[in-house]
This record gives structure tokens, sequence and C-alpha cells, in this order.
């Protein structure tokens, strides 16, 4: 994730909590600032500010819980969709 | 983009429509009467497959892709008359297989989804209970660790399926009191020491009924779908082995949310062919039906209601064949689901009650289907989270703070 990415991951953020500063290592639900419905909007978020197809399995606290463990989850998802995907059924 | 049907889903719904229609549903209205699980009916489903649609053939299912699946169930819907029937095929799929399919350990998968899908086991979710539903984070089952096990203490309530189930997906709190009870640090900043954060505090487990403590202790009488039972599942003690642990401890809440969009979206397939099906019959009543020297359906006033029983059916077939189709690209789904909950379940309710309309006395009386089928419509809105709820979270997902719950200002 490259810096301007990550700065828009900040103002995301901040617009949510108020405009209150959050550090980049700070857990963002730990905080109490955000209720649990915000995972889903942030994974959304990132699905539509990134081009990047989120799957249910996303939604785990740990890929989003900050604004660095963000950058690291968009990383990663981009990867890993560099491989493909698609439902495997058989 | 393309809306057509593939040859092989098209052969697929023909092939349900019959079986449904040739095969199941014949003690309806006896069952109906006696809120009678159809246990004959679901074998024939288990034989047919049906049970399996979406679990890959490695485990015993047809390995249907999920937007297949969807038109598969659509299909159900509009072939089988028991309405029961298919929602406790749906509470079996969404609300049991599902999450073992997503989140369950290879051990897990093998040793429970084979039986599921023959229709041996039959699942249910076991959420809600007596002072917690829409409001998951505030469950007060409760899941102690105690060496290979976890022992659950609580009652579920609205269990459906219930008291024919062998195997329950249970959340249960593993971490910290829940909210509401002065545990410290709920909603507030820094956390809850002890405790840790709300959403790290609840678990997924996979529990037989057939564990000492576990009890089947009431069962409730509904308005429709009486052909699904539904009770309270008391959990006393129940000693669940850690390997009926789904997903890792403190995971519970994660894996909810990632499941539920299916459940959300896929239950309600087959209002689309009951839909389609009081639609027709809608249509055959208002040309055959003549007042005052003409068909009914001459008339503005019915022809109205009947344009508009098309328009519910076709735009809820579109919103749940999109979400099929996010599935089926592994997609995250939530917002869509949410609205096809919202609009499946209230335009089959508005759907059935035309349809009553439309048959004036014949859609009053008891023994004319329509007085069932208004019935069963009536609790779509409600289970799997109200309608009131799902608007407050697509209002949420929309950015807007505080509908649920918390404070708007973010205090």
């Amino acid at each position: 994730m490259n810096d301007a990415e990550r700065e828009s991951v900040r103002e995301f953020v901040s617009r949510h909590v108020n405009g209150r500063k959050i550090g980049d290592a700070e857990d963002l639900f730990a905080s109490g600032y955000v209720n649990s419905l915000f995972a889903v909007q942030l994974v959304m978020w990132i699905e539509r500010t990134f081009d990047m197809p989120m799957e249910g399995t996303d939604l785990d606290f740990a890929n989003i819980r900050s604004v660095e463990a963000i950058g690291a989850f968009v990383d990663r998802k981009r990867a890993a969709l560099a491989g493909g995907g698609g439902w495997t059924s058989t | 983009m393309d809306f057509d049907l593939t040859p092989e889903q098209r052969g697929l719904r023909r092939e349900t429509i019959a079986f449904a229609q040739a095969e199941l549903g014949a003690g309806t209205e006896e069952d109906d009467r006696a809120s009678r699980f159809p246990a004959a009916d679901w074998a024939r489903c288990a034989e047919h497959g049906v049970l399996g649609w979406p679990v890959p053939v490695r485990y015993g299912g047809r390995g249907l892709d999920p937007l297949t699946t969807m038109i598969a169930l659509e299909a159900l819907g509009y072939g089988c008359r028991d309405n029961g029937l298919v929602f406790a095929v749906n509470n079996h799929l969404w609300g049991c297989a599902i999450y073992l399919l997503l989140h369950g350990t290879q051990e897990q998968k093998t040793r429970y989804l084979k039986p599921m899908c023959d229709g041996e086991l039959v699942g249910a979710h076991a959420l809600s209970e007596p002072d917690a539903g829409s409001d998951v984070l505030g469950l007060r089952t409760t899941a102690e660790r105690d060496g290979d096990h976890y022992v659950l203490n609580g009652t579920k309530w609205f269990v459906s399926n219930g008291p024919v189930a062998d195997v329950f997906v249970v959340l249960a709190r593993t971490g910290g009191d829940a909210p509401g009870d002065g545990a410290p640090g709920d909603g507030a900043p820094g956390g809850a020491p002890g405790g840790g954060r709300p959403q790290d505090r609840l678990s997924a487990f996979l529990v037989t009924a057939d564990l000492p403590g576990v009890r089947r202790t009431r069962e409730f009488t509904k308005l429709g779908l009486r052909t699904t039972p539904m009770g309270a599942v008391e959990f006393d003690g129940a000693r669940v082995p850690a390997a009926n642990l789904i997903g890792r401890e403190g995971a519970g809440y994660a894996i909810f949310n990632a499941t539920i969009e299916w459940e959300r979206a896929f239950m309600f397939a087959g209002h689309l062919g009951v839909m389609e099906r009081l639609l027709e019959g809608a249509v055959a009543h208002a040309s055959s039906r003549r007042q005052f020297g003409r068909p009914i359906g001459g008339f503005q006033a019915v022809a109205h209601e009947i344009a508009d029983m098309k328009i519910r059916l076709e735009l809820a077939r579109l919103i749940l064949y999109r979400v099929g189709w996010l599935k089926r690209e592994r997609r995250l789904a939530l917002q869509d689901a949410t609205i096809a909950k919202i609009f499946v379940s209230e335009s089959l309710v508005q759907t059935a009650m035309a349809a009553v309309r439309v048959h004036g006395a014949r859609g009053y009386l008891e023994g004319f289907e329509l007085e069932r089928e208004l019935r069963d419509a009536l609790g779509g809105p409600i289970f799997a989270g109200t309608s009131a709820v799902q608007r407050g979270i697509l209002a949420e997902l929309l950015g807007l703070r505080g509908v649920l719950s918390g404070d708007p200002e973010g205090r």
C-alpha cells in the first residue's frame, strides 16, 4: 500500500470516529469508537476504493483492526488476487 | 453480464419442480394442522440430494455452485406446497451446514456433512436466547474451557428444527460478560480488561443433541410454517469436545458476520417459487372467475394487483440471483443480502395478501391453500433478523451512526 492509499485509509477511519486522530497502530475496535458493523462498512469501502473483490472470510477483525493492519491486509489481498479465485464445489 | 440460465440450470429447475410436485407435500394440510414435521418428505429430500445441494461432492453433496443452488431452491419453493418443509431444509443448510462448509475443519466436515446430506442428521442454528436475538453480542450462553472440552451453560430459544435436530451450531461466550452485565470496559475506550473486545468474546461450536447436558425443553406453536418445528434447547454443563469448536476461540462473531449473509439471502430463494405459484394461481382465478358478466381480471383493481405481484417477483429474483452470483464469485454480499432479506420477505407478504384479495372468500377460508400461504409468509420479515433490524444494518452500512446501537456522536 502506498502513502496516498494509507492516507485515504486514515481519512476514512477518521471520518467515522468524528475526526479523532487515530494512530496507525491503534486498535480501532478496542477503542470503542466504532461498532462492529463498522467492520463490514470498512471492508466494503476497501472493496470499492481499491477495486478488489472481498470475501466473507475477509471480515476477520485481525485484517482491519488498525490502519497498519489494513495496509498489510490490502497488500496480502492484492498478492492473493493475482493468483485467481472462484467457487470450488467439487 | 448474462441473465440467462444455463441449460444445466434450466434442467435442474425442471427436475426439481417435477420432484417436488410429485413427491412432496401430500400431507401438508394435515401436517400443518398438527404442527408435524414431515419426516418422510425430509427423507425424500435427502434421497433426491436436496440436503446436499451446496455441499462439495467429496463430502457427500451435489456440489452445486451458489447461484445454481439459489435457482434450485427457488424451484423447490415453487414445486413444494409445504413451505415449512422448505424452511426446515433452509435452516439445515444455511443455519448449520454452511458454517461447517466455510469454517469447519477437515475432520468436522468429513464427520458431519455426509450424514447431514444423507438426512441422517438434522441441523439447526441455536442462536437466539430469551434475552438476546438480533443483538448477538448480548448473548449470555457461556462456554468455559476445561481440558479437552468446553462446558456450555445457557438457554437457546426459537431454534427452528430444534425439536428434531441432531446437531446445532451454537454461539456462546468464551470471554467476558455480556454487555449490560456491568462488565468493565463495555463500550469504553481501552477495551474490557480480562474480557477482551466484545466482538472477540464469542465462539462457535458444533453441539450434538446426544451429549449429556443438552436438553430440548420446549416446543413453540407458531402462526405459520408449522411443519418446521421450533423449540428451546438448554445446555446444563454440557461438555462439548474442543474438537467441535468452529474456527478459533473468540472468532465466533467474525464467523457469524461472514456467514449470516448466506442465511439472509439463500433462505429466501424458496420465496421466489411461492411468489410465482401465487401469481399463477391469481392469474388463473382472475381469468376464470366471472362477475358482472366478465372475468374479474378485466377489472382494473384486480389486474393491478396481479401486475404488482409480477413486478415484486421479478425484482426479488434479480436481487437474489445477484447475491447468488456474488457468492459464486466468492465476494462479500452482506449489503445485497440485507436488501434481499427485507425486499423478498416483505414482497411475499404483500403478494400473499394480494392473492387472498384476488380470491375473495376462497382466499380467506381453510382448504383453499391461500390462508396457509399467507400465514407461512408472515414469518419471513421476522426470522433471520427482523426487517426493522435489517433496515438498521443497511443504514449503518451506508454510513449512518447510532441506528442500531451506540452513540451517534461516537462518544
